[in-house]
């Protein structure tokens, strides 16, 4: 099956993925039928339209877009912004999304895909709350420290704060786009984007070099997200959301899903929630993804180290080297998230005394402030 | 006959010395108003003839030439119409020779009625200045501009029509001089103090340092926090204007015909033009330029409420002002510069649909809105802003609870006069008024970093991502802390107060 395509096979699957990455299930069938793209593209209307059970009209449309779409230059474009287009039957394309149903029939794809890791899926809503930040932030972390490739898709909220966390790790993390290559989708990540990859992390898409984001571009996305992983996390979403179509696609893949508890009254957590309900396992620290890995993956941090680093995370360990002052407005805003005035009314403190303390706090990186609120760092 | 009277003129806010000659000669019956009047003047020959004729005297039916010099300078306003009929009279001899030496040393202004009134005119007050100087010893002003003209506390009598000024002219009456009236009126308006505004002890104490030190400040927060409320009280904390700036002030109300009361201004001016104000309005300017809201606010507050919806553009003219402390107007045939010493107090919202930092509502703008939203204030303006701080909604407790817990303002503007007198001390000798307008040698001077300083501004610019130049700001806000607090040096806790309220650079952080 690893026999190299010829460069106008390529070409073709470039054509015709350019018209159908909406449907690669029909495309790949087609491809099958004919036994090449290649063949596709001389076929005649008829024999598309009888074979693709399409209608004549959509099979001239078909023949007439898959020629005028200059497969070359799509290829130059993708080489010059230093990206490259994989078939299934390159060295590189990932083994694991050959084995899900409707593999794409090309991956548009910058940074390195090379070496194969273990991936876990982190995906969430794009208007996660604080609490939702702060897991996928620790998880997507500790997920690094022990060399798991943290796949997502790189939209705005639980999406870019996984790939953030391990960015500040400089680790490996793919991002899956809704859109072409060539455009950034939202526009804010173009700094994650580049980051990503200068991490020896890397960019992946189906859709076509130019295209933007369409609403129909994000379900075939997710299903790449959960094919290239070993299992997925899902971190908070309502119950309609892009994540809870990860984990259905994940699931129809015969994959593992994971999910975060949340509170029952809140609204970003009704999906892990109703996840958990139908079975899913429950994620409370990394520690429960990395026992859902096989032991040939084998983390390189050990769990005991996992183990360790949760405490240090508490709240005593913290505390420990801070100065009366400092200890007395660090407990002040605990799990909180307030603001000055706040906490000046809560220890009954004067403002400039509150601002001094909040300055050594900050400095030694124990709360963070944003938009004029702090809250301890993650 | 040729007459000679003299009159003043205005040229932005300074007053100069004019001569109104009239030439009265044989030829068709026409009168001629030359030396570039306005529109305004050479209606005036309307006013003057009626005025004339309803005064009981007459008026010529000869040719009138009337020459207001010096010629090249253009002349405006209303007041003219006396000067121009006091010259007509002593042209044709309806006034007495006796009057020669008084009208040699006095000066007329004054707009008239068509029965011969007098009657109130605008920029009295820096015309007279421009007498303060000359040979010319007298002046003879509106009735109603009385007052104004006392506060200069020179020879200005007062008249209410022509006849008056013709006896007074002829010594047959004495026009009463006009006195200065030492009012000591509440300069605090007792309608607003700050110890209505409950809670928001963060925003209390900021305003409290741009007060003493007079920096700028921009409050962010959502609708309903008080932004405004704060703002509108923070006259009420100021201490009060020396002498020369009340008199500064005065002449640009005058100026803009503003000065209600006609005396002298002694409550530091609050501007808060609209968002919709045109750049032009905020300057100044106009064909023949009159002060915008930037000189009206001159020495005291420009609020600008929603600062990002005022347009890019007319943001941009600020800068000017906020650097060299004044305002040039150039129009084509004249260039004029206006005094614009102001503390600016910007307010807006975190985000276009206002309830970013909301604790219970929810924003609905994408992180590309909002970067959008505050981008409309760019950088070289924020850069001149000195204390940003974020504001939150005040809470269910702090509304109801009845006892207030903050200070007044009269006791709020005790600690800001000491401040204030520590500054003027440190400055005396200098055109520095405030910590804020400090040069860059006195910044030098008296803005040393303390022991163990230069971490903390190291930690602020590699830490939270403050430039250079905000760290400039932070120390001389820091300075204003220092005096307040009554301190010689300033401390390492003052500079770490001060970073806490440069909420506008540290960006947003957005997950």
């Amino acid at each position: 099956m690893n026999k190299a395509v010829t460069e106008n096979e390529k070409l073709a699957r470039i054509k015709i993925n350019a018209f159908s990455y909406m449907r690669s299930d029909w495309c790949g069938r087609l491809i099958n039928v004919f036994g090449s793209a290649e063949n596709v593209l001389k076929a005649t209307t008829q024999d598309i339209s009888q074979n693709g059970a399409v209608s004549i009209e959509t099979a001239e449309k078909f023949l007439s877009e898959t020629s005028k779409f200059d497969a070359r230059a799509e290829l130059d474009k993708v080489s010059n912004a230093g990206g490259s287009i994989l078939t299934a039957e390159d060295e590189n394309y990932p083994e694991s999304l050959k084995d899900i149903p409707h593999p794409p029939i090309i991956l548009y794809v910058k940074g390195t895909l090379k070496p194969e890791r273990v991936r876990v899926a982190m995906v969430g809503t794009r208007r996660p709350s604080r609490y939702g930040i702060k897991t996928a932030t620790l998880l997507s972390r500790d997920l690094a420290l022990c060399k798991i490739t943290v796949v997502s898709g790189m939209a705005r909220g639980i999406d870019s704060v996984a790939h953030k966390a391990v960015i500040d790790l400089k680790e490996i993390t793919w991002a899956v786009l809704g859109t072409g290559l060539g455009k950034c989708y939202p526009a804010e990540n173009k700094k994650l984007a580049s980051e990503i990859i200068d991490n020896g992390g890397a960019l992946i898409t189906e859709i076509p070099f130019e295209r933007g984001p369409m609403a129909f571009h994000f379900p075939r996305r997710n299903r790449i997200i959960a094919g290239l992983s070993y299992l997925t996390v899902v971190v908070e979403g309502p119950i309609k959301s892009g994540a809870l179509i990860t984990a259905k696609q994940a699931l129809e893949q015969g994959k593992e899903v994971l999910a975060v508890p949340g509170p029952i009254d809140s609204p970003t957590s009704e999906g892990p929630n109703s996840l958990i309900r139908d079975g899913a396992g429950i994620v409370t620290s990394a520690l429960d993804i990395v026992y859902h890995i096989p032991l040939q993956y084998k983390p390189q941090v050990s769990t005991q180290e996992l183990e360790n680093r949760d405490k240090q995370n508490t709240d005593v360990s913290v505390g420990k080297n801070l100065s009366e002052d400092e200890k007395a407005v660090f407990n002040c805003i605990g799990q909180q998230c307030l603001n000055l005035d706040e906490i000046s009314c809560k220890l009954d403190w004067s403002v400039p005394k509150v601002s001094a303390v909040l300055f050594e706090l900050e400095a030694n990186s124990i709360l963070t402030c944003n938009t004029g609120k702090y809250e301890k760092k993650i | 006959m040729l007459a000679k009277v003299w009159s003043l003129g205005l040229y932005g806010i300074e007053g100069f010395i004019v001569s109104v000659e009239v030439d009265v000669s044989g030829g068709l019956p026409n009168v001629f108003i030359v030396g570039l009047p306005e529109a305004e003047v050479k209606e005036s020959r309307e006013r003057v003839v009626a005025a004339i004729k309803n005064s009981g005297f007459d008026f010529p039916l000869k040719r009138v030439t009337i020459n207001l010099g010096p010629a090249e300078v253009k002349k405006t306003g209303t007041h003219f119409d006396l000067p121009i009929a006091i010259g007509l009279l002593a042209a044709t001899g309806q006034i007495d020779k006796s009057a020669e030496a008084k009208l040699k040393n006095t000066a007329f202004v004054g707009e008239l009625g068509l029965d011969g009134s007098i009657r109130n005119i605008r920029g009295l007050l820096p015309m007279l200045m421009a007498l303060k100087q000359n040979k010319i010893k007298n002046a003879v002003v509106p009735n109603s501009n009385g007052k104004e003209a006392g506060i200069l506390q020179m020879s200005s009598f007062k008249a209410s029509s022509i006849r008056e000024v013709v006896d007074f002219l002829e010594n047959k009456v004495e026009l009463s001089q006009c006195e200065y009236e030492e009012e000591n009126a509440d300069l605090v308006s007792p309608s607003v103090d700050f110890l209505e505004v409950r809670g928001q002890k963060l925003a209390k104490r900021a305003l409290e340092i741009a007060a003493a030190g007079a920096h700028n400040v921009l409050l962010i927060g959502p609708p309903g926090t008080g932004k405004s409320m704060l703002a509108k009280r923070f006259t009420t904390i100021l201490d009060n204007m020396s002498f020369d700036e009340t008199l500064e002030v005065t002449k640009i109300y005058s100026v803009c015909g503003k000065l209600k009361e006609n005396t002298l201004i002694k409550k530091r001016p609050f501007r808060d033009p609209h968002h919709t104000a045109s750049a032009i309005a905020l300057t100044g300017g106009g064909s023949n330029p009159k002060p915008g809201e930037v000189s009206l606010s001159h020495n005291g507050v420009l609020f600008l409420d929603e600062l990002p919806e005022f347009p890019k553009s007319n943001l941009e003219v600020l800068r000017q002002p906020l650097e060299n402390f004044e305002i040039t107007v150039s129009r084509a045939k004249n260039t004029v510069c206006f005094p614009a010493k102001f503390t600016l107090i910007a307010a807006m919202n975190p985000c276009p649909c206002g309830y970013l930092s909301h604790p219970d509502r929810d924003c609905t703008c994408t992180p590309v809105q909002v970067r959008r939203y505050r981008s409309k204030i760019s950088g070289p303006l924020l850069d001149r802003i000195d204390l940003s701080i974020e504001l939150s909604p005040v809470k269910y407790e702090e509304w109801q609870s009845t006892s207030p817990d903050g200070e007044s303002s009269q006791k709020i503007r005790e600690r800001i006069a000491v401040a204030r007198k520590i500054q003027r001390e440190r400055f005396a000798g200098s055109t520095t008024t405030a910590n804020a307008f400090m040069t860059s040698k006195e910044f030098r001077t008296y803005c040393k970093l303390p022991e163990g300083g230069g971490e903390i501004m190291e930690t602020a610019m590699k830490k939270f991502g403050l430039s250079a130049r905000s760290l400039d700001k932070i120390l001389k806000v820091a300075r204003t802390i220092a005096d307040i607090e009554n301190c010689p040096d300033i401390k390492r806790e003052h500079l770490m107060e001060v970073i806490q309220y440069r909420s506008i650079d540290r960006g947003m952080v957005y997950e």
